[in-house]
């Protein structure tokens, strides 16, 4: 980042090459649509590229990066819109026409758990209240420590391990629920 | 005193891996011989486990184009920002002030040529002839003086 803040644009294209996967997948799992997440992640990409002349290394550049993006998704899930477009996005993964869609995206080997599975958790994770959200993401995706997970939200490490404890607990609430009805 | 049966977050705190070795000591402990606390340490690893089981997408083809275009776009803007900087800094206000006020004074130049006379004015200006007789009256007695030094230079 330092480099191409010096003005090598190359250095910005690796920096893009390596976290772009992990960034469109953490976009993916915070707004629950694959559009949207492409969206989110070249919003984010772009905010990098605009604040190089600003930049200065105060911690890791991946907590920088993943803080940019969990700003960016909490954005986007505060507008009206994304309460529309959640409830299509349910109505769609309900249908065949979800499946369809998603078999070229994805990589075969990667769907282990059933369809139907994966469409509760992602279902239970856009529910979540958005700090707990936040925190367990940050959390399974960047696998970042509490102390880095409070300086991207902004609250204590103590609140961070709250968060995440109550967002899994509200997880496996959820998912309890669903696996007691297919009972 | 660490009592996951009080304060549950020790169990997430263990799964994170972010307790000491005596706390997390004292946590396994606990948990051995808690079945609550090892049921509810079994679910949130499940959650866990279903969160990490998601497939992971690939991005769209459309993704690094779409993205670089943004970064044109943003570029471009920055160029028409830093041409109006540009005009706005130094000498360049001065200048454009000074030619914008001489222009504006032309305009008002143009549809205003001149300010209206008064009516004393224009009362002499109608009868500059008749002035022009006061003029030579009040001057009579040099007038008369002067014909007889004529006359004297004529006679000399």
């Amino acid at each position: 980042m330092l480099s191409f803040k010096a003005g090598d644009q190359g250095a910005f294209r690796s920096l893009f090459d390596n976290y772009k996967k992990r960034i469109i997948n953490y976009c993916y799992r915070f707004c629950g649509h694959p559009e949207v997440a492409e969206e989110l992640a070249q919003e984010t990409f772009l905010k990098v590229y605009k604040a190089a002349p600003r930049y200065r290394p105060k911690a890791r550049f991946s907590t920088w990066l993943f803080k940019i993006a969990t700003n960016v998704c909490l954005n986007e899930i505060r507008k009206p819109i994304y309460r529309n477009r959640l409830q299509s996005m349910e109505d769609e993964q309900d249908g065949v026409h979800f499946a369809t869609a998603e078999t070229n995206r994805f990589r075969p080997d990667d769907m282990v758990a059933s369809r139907q599975e994966q469409q509760m958790v992602r279902r239970a994770i856009c529910r979540l209240p958005r700090k707990q959200r936040a925190a367990l993401l940050l959390r399974i995706d960047g696998e970042f420590s509490y102390r880095e997970i409070g300086k991207q939200i902004n609250c204590s490490e103590n609140h961070v391990k709250t968060l995440i404890h109550r967002g899994r607990q509200r997880l496996r609430e959820t998912l309890a629920a669903h696996w007691e009805r297919k009972k | 005193m660490i009592d996951p049966c009080k304060d549950e977050t020790f169990l997430t705190a263990l799964m994170d891996d972010v307790l000491s070795d005596a706390e997390a000591s004292a946590v396994h402990r606990h948990v051995a011989h808690c079945p609550q606390c090892r049921q509810k340490l079994a679910q949130l690893k499940e959650a866990d486990a279903m969160l990490r089981g998601l497939p992971s997408m690939e991005a769209s083809a459309d993704f690094e184009p779409a993205f670089w275009r943004k970064v044109a776009a943003e570029q471009e803007k920055r160029e028409r920002r830093s041409w109006a900087r540009y005009l706005l800094s130094g000498w360049r206000p001065v200048l454009t002030g000074g030619l914008a006020a001489g222009l504006v004074a032309g305009i008002l130049l143009l549809t205003h040529p001149g300010k209206s006379l008064s009516p004393e004015e224009l009362f002499i200006a109608e009868h500059v002839e008749l002035l022009n007789d006061y003029d030579v009256i009040n001057h009579l007695d040099l007038l008369e003086q002067w014909e007889v030094l004529q006359i004297m230079e004529d006679q000399s």
